[in-house]
């Protein structure tokens, strides 16, 4: 069963992923992430329907995105493969040029040794497969400050060294 | 020198601890080995043809005392009593035990130095000029701004998973000796009309499969907004650039299939969005950066008196002599000189220091130059600081250490990889060849009257050697199985930035000494009026050496 890590808790995942393919019951859609072409044709329905959010692969462009995309509860990014790091800029370009302050969601291949980078881009949530509890804490806190600003510190350690 | 306060000891504390969990993590198979080779290549941990490598950074390449003798530690207990200085100006250690790395990190940690970022798709170390603070000719001192770069980048969350890798370098005189317009990003340190500091901007350098000299994007970036154009430039990167082909992932290859304009107004639109953030640097922050590369206290002298002080001991001693000639490099302060400590002695691999001879710097770091000492790129150690009324002392002292050959920017300066004796990557050797090219080339006086020539040489086309920036380069290729060597001919890694051509076919490896042989021949025969190697070159053309090389090897 995979996890969701929200907030330090690990708890079962109960989002589905809907994939572009899938036929669905619009109407009955709840707890799942929808993909933007479904997002964009049926905004205020599932605007409407509260438990829902969207999905978007990690190579999508931030201009490509609508605006009703930013209405969304939860904006999960999903990484193709671990070492592909577009997702990374994907969610501070939300976060910083849109203001958005809903549940950023990392899905996907990504790996619990990025949860670090992750949070500080943005990322709000995480869904993971076979997690090891034990290290999940180590990996969300490797460290306990940071020279550069990013989306959890807006202050680069300069602005802040007395 | 840049010195830790309590945030930068924690934050690399830290990483230590970090990369010990990981490490624990792979050993009991709890991370798998492809998640696992970002994570080490991260912190410096290559697994190379005979062993693992560690690639230990030195920002700038500034080392004090006490991490020489740490090193020279290091060296002795966890690999073989020896080390390797790279064209980076880093350290790297052939035989370290994997299970043993995060205690080399524990043992680095406590002396201020790490291995972060030395490795992977990341922003990798910064480098500039090696005389750096003391040249003659330096208009604004690079290193504050490099600190400044390497806090920003270190730990970067946004520029971990980068297409590929980066590196970025700094020059802060005109003679640029930090071959920046061969980096992902080059900053060139100018001055404006109102006499305000800022940075001329090149992307899309590098070396490598597909060698590029950087573009100009911006002539006049503010010296406040360094780091939010960086950001923007990586963001830019980050996003557009190509991770379908490793060969192509390099920032050079977008910002060629852009174009220079249409990359600049990429970074400019993202940078519109940024500038006004708080990662706008400020004053205090600068004003405290330029605080740790302060002048030390020099003593005044008079220059002209204490050398000719000097020139009076050159009659009795024609080998000291000849090292003050080549060896030494002039100093804004009048009394002092910088000294080249030669690590390409024939017999060494090109760049190696053993355990005892680490301990024996640190040892006359203290005794002439304020405790510091600094690699180059050109694989030797600068004494930044001694005082000419001690040179003849310090030459006696290193003459003891083998490390006085008096050939400094020479031929048998040579520039060189690990290739294949260490490297799993290389397609030939590169040591033997440095070594044969050492031994037939062992005339001090030829070599004097040949003058300077930059001779490169790498193990494969990744072009750890600087083979394109040479003079005279030489890449190992491999045909059939079979170890050869191209030559090139006419790089320059100066601000008048060339790359170098190849000559033609390659050559075996018991040619190639006697095709160098005549490749200076024809220099020899064509030079006017103490012309160098590379002018000679920039006026003949390739043509003639051709001609002589090809007519006679085959
Ligand atoms: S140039 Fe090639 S052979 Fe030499 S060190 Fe680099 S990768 Fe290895």
């Amino acid at each position: 069963m995979q996890k969701l890590i929200k907030n330090g808790d690990i708890t079962e995942n109960y989002w589905d992923i809907i994939s572009d393919e899938q036929a669905i019951e619009i109407a009955q859609l709840k707890n799942a992430l929808v993909p933007l072409d479904l997002w964009i044709k049926n905004e205020a329905q599932l605007l409407n329907n509260g438990k829902v959010g969207i999905w978007v692969p990690g190579d999508t462009a931030f201009d490509s995105l609508p605006e009703s995309v930013f209405q969304a509860a939860i904006i999960a990014i999903s990484f193709p493969a671990f070492a592909d790091g577009r997702g990374f800029s994907l969610a501070r370009q939300i976060r910083e040029h849109k203001d958005f302050s809903g549940d950023i969601r990392a899905i996907g291949a990504f790996v619990p040794d990025q949860l670090y980078y992750l949070t500080r881009c943005g990322f709000s949530s995480f869904v993971l497969d076979d997690v090891d509890d034990s290290s999940i804490n180590e990996c969300l806190n490797a460290f306990s400050n940071s020279y550069q600003a990013a989306v959890d510190e807006p202050r680069p350690l300069f602005r802040r060294r007395n | 020198m840049y010195v830790y306060d309590e945030y930068d000891r924690e934050l690399i504390r830290e990483r230590v601890a970090q990369f010990r969990g990981q490490t624990a993590r792979f050993l009991a198979g709890k991370i798998p080995a492809d998640v696992y080779l970002p994570l080490r290549l991260q912190n410096g941990l290559y697994i190379q043809r005979l062993a693992p490598m560690l690639r230990i950074a030195v920002p700038y390449g500034m080392l004090n005392a006490n991490q020489l003798r740490r090193l020279a530690h290091i060296t002795r207990h966890y690999d073989k009593g020896y080390c390797h200085i790279t064209t980076r100006q880093n350290i790297q250690l052939n035989w370290p035990q994997l299970e043993e790395v995060p205690d080399i990190l524990a043992e680095l940690a406590d002396v201020e130095m790490h291995a972060v970022q030395t490795s992977g798709n990341c922003i990798r170390n910064v480098t500039t000029d090696e005389f750096a603070g003391i040249a003659t000719d330096e208009m604004v001192d690079p290193r504050p701004y490099c600190e400044i770069i390497r806090q920003w980048s270190t730990f970067h969350p946004e520029f971990a998973f980068l297409p590929r890798k980066f590196k970025i370098a700094v020059s802060g005189t005109a003679h640029d000796r930090a071959a920046i317009q061969f980096h992902d990003i080059g900053l060139q340190i100018v001055k404006n009309d109102a006499d305000e500091i800022g940075f001329r901007v090149y992307v899309g350098g590098g070396l490598g499969r597909t060698p590029v000299i950087g573009t100009v994007i911006n002539e006049f970036l503010a010296e406040h907004d360094l780091l939010t154009y960086l950001d923007a430039i990586l963001r830019v990167y980050n996003l557009d650039g190509r991770r379908d082909n490793k060969y192509k992932a390099r920032i050079k290859i977008l910002v060629k299939a852009l174009g220079r304009d249409a990359f600049a107004a990429k970074v400019e639109q993202e940078w519109e969005k940024i500038r006004d953030t708080q990662s706008l640097l400020t004053d205090k922050e600068i004003v405290r950066a330029k605080s740790f590369f302060t002048s030390p206290e020099y003593e005044i002298f008079d220059d002209t008196e204490e050398y000719a002080q000097l020139n009076s001991l050159r009659k009795d001693h024609p080998a000291f002599s000849q090292w003050l000639d080549h060896n030494i490099a002039r100093h804004r302060v009048p009394g002092y000189r910088a000294v080249i400590l030669n690590l390409k002695p024939t017999g060494v691999a090109p760049g190696d220091l053993t355990s005892e001879q680490l301990d024996q710097i640190a040892d006359i770091s203290e005794k002439f130059s304020f405790a510091e000492v600094r690699t180059t790129h050109k694989q030797n150690i600068v004494l930044a600081d001694v005082k000419v009324n001690q040179l003849y002392t310090l030459w006696q002292e290193l003459e003891q250490l083998n490390l006085t050959t008096p050939t400094v920017g020479l031929l048998s300066d040579v520039i060189c990889c690990p290739g294949g004796d260490f490297c799993s990557l290389a397609n030939a050797k590169s040591i033997p060849v440095a070594e044969a090219i050492q031994r037939e080339f062992d005339q001090l006086d030829y070599l004097y009257d040949l003058g300077g020539i930059e001779l490169n040489i790498s193990g494969c086309m990744n072009a750890c050697g600087h083979h394109h920036i040479g003079n005279i380069g030489i890449l190992g290729v491999d045909k059939k199985g079979q170890e050869f060597y191209q030559i090139q001919l006419g790089g320059d890694s100066s601000e008048n930035a060339a790359l170098g051509q190849v000559l033609g076919p390659a050559f075996s490896r018991d040619e190639v000494v006697g095709v160098i042989q005549q490749i200076c021949n024809v220099y020899i025969e064509n030079r006017e009026h103490g012309e160098s190697f590379i002018d000679t070159y920039r006026r003949i053309g390739i043509a003639k050496f051709k001609e002589r090389v090809y007519a006679k090897a085959h």
